[in-house]
């Protein structure tokens, strides 16, 4: 890949461009495929907001985290992917958003429903659920998952991905935790995750980059 | 059709005065609980509390920490400062814990998540004994 910096033209400016304005708050970019002064600032500002040197080439580490959609969160009014049109599996556990553990003997059906996607079938919902979840909610759309109440179990599966909203993102802890759950989207501090058994029900969860790492990220072989 | 649409709006706004009356006291709990906050009256936030109180963070691995009053003051300003990702309607966005609570006048239905079990975001309330109290809070790390 050439970089980008002051002076290009083509198409890829233009590209380029077009990924700015959809990362990026503020004033619009025109898009002429002319990398010109307003372009290069825009390139810094983004750089900046996810923690990527800024110094106006828009270069590997640029490109690679603008085609992953990474963006600066920091500001609340910037609205985080909800769903992926190629991953309908999301849309399945968006729908599923607040189905919560119970207390005591009780146990919530639902995550039941969960747990029979696995091999373990576990009959509580007071035993991990993330990677039943993750099970359930391909299945709904015909997808085969690795019928595994283990997180690690993913770490095969399928195909390997890029952090982008609807791939399967295998997660561990500085404490030993390993988590499965749906990659939403990533900011300079934290991992967005969709996934069930994230405060002991089905949300949409902050991981810090403190102390969590991704092990792997990937998607259903069609 | 006129009628039918009428008879469909009286339907929903049955449904909907119904749902209001059955979940009032958890609604009037909510806007002192949410003004308390908002005034920063925390001896009037922990007097709306179930002490000790359960504090856990995202994992069940994690270690669940029960704080008295004592360390109540400390522990209550780390829950409303940390960061949440919320949605509202087609938005996805990040928001404090305090500015979710500001934002929230009204609870709704998918707040319940049992009759005597409300949840907004990383904070829970349970209704004991017929009183509602905070019980529960998540951290995010």
């Amino acid at each position: 890949m050439i970089p980008l910096r002051i002076g290009s033209r083509g198409p890829e400016v233009a590209r380029l461009q077009v990924f700015l304005n959809k990362h990026l708050q503020g004033p619009t970019l025109k898009v002429d495929a002319v990398f010109g002064p307003r372009t290069e600032a825009a390139v810094k500002r983004y750089q900046a907001s996810v923690g990527i040197g800024a110094d106006g080439i828009a270069g590997v580490k640029t490109w690679d985290a603008l085609e992953r959609g990474v963006m600066d969160c920091r500001d609340a009014s910037h609205p985080l992917p909800t769903t992926s049109h190629n991953a309908p599996w999301l849309i399945v556990a968006t729908r599923e958003i607040g189905q919560s553990e119970l207390d005591g003997a009780m146990h919530n059906p639902r995550i039941l429903r969960y747990h029979s996607t696995t091999s373990l079938r576990a009959t509580s919902d007071e035993v991990p659920w993330c990677s039943a979840f993750v099970n359930w909610c391909l299945r709904q759309v015909g997808i085969a998952g690795t019928n595994s109440a283990a997180a690690r179990s993913w770490l095969h599966w399928g195909k390997a991905s890029v952090p982008m909203a609807g791939a399967i993102a295998i997660m561990h802890s500085d404490k030993g935790d390993t988590h499965v759950a749906f990659s939403l989207s990533e900011t300079r501090d934290h991992f967005v995750l969709l996934g069930g058994n994230q405060h002991d029900e089905v949300r949409r969860s902050l991981y810090g980059k403190r102390h969590w790492q991704s092990l792997g990220y990937r998607w259903p072989i069609h | 059709m006129f009628i039918r649409a009428a008879a469909m709006t009286l339907i929903l706004l049955f449904s909907v005065t119904s749902y209001a009356d059955d979940n009032q006291e958890a609604q009037t709990y909510w806007s002192r609980f949410r003004r308390a906050v908002l005034d920063h009256e925390n001896e009037t936030i922990a007097s709306m509390t179930k002490f000790p109180l359960w504090v856990r963070g995202t994992v069940d691995g994690d270690p669940v920490i029960c704080y008295s009053r004592k360390d109540f003051d400390l522990i209550l300003k780390r829950l409303l400062d940390q960061q949440v990702v919320v949605s509202d309607r087609d938005r996805v966005e990040i928001k404090t814990m305090l500015q979710v609570i500001k934002d929230k006048k009204q609870l709704t239905s998918s707040d319940f998540r049992a009759p005597n079990h409300v949840r907004v975001e990383l904070f829970r309330f349970d209704k004991i004994k017929g009183t509602w109290l905070l019980t529960r809070g998540y951290l995010e790390e």
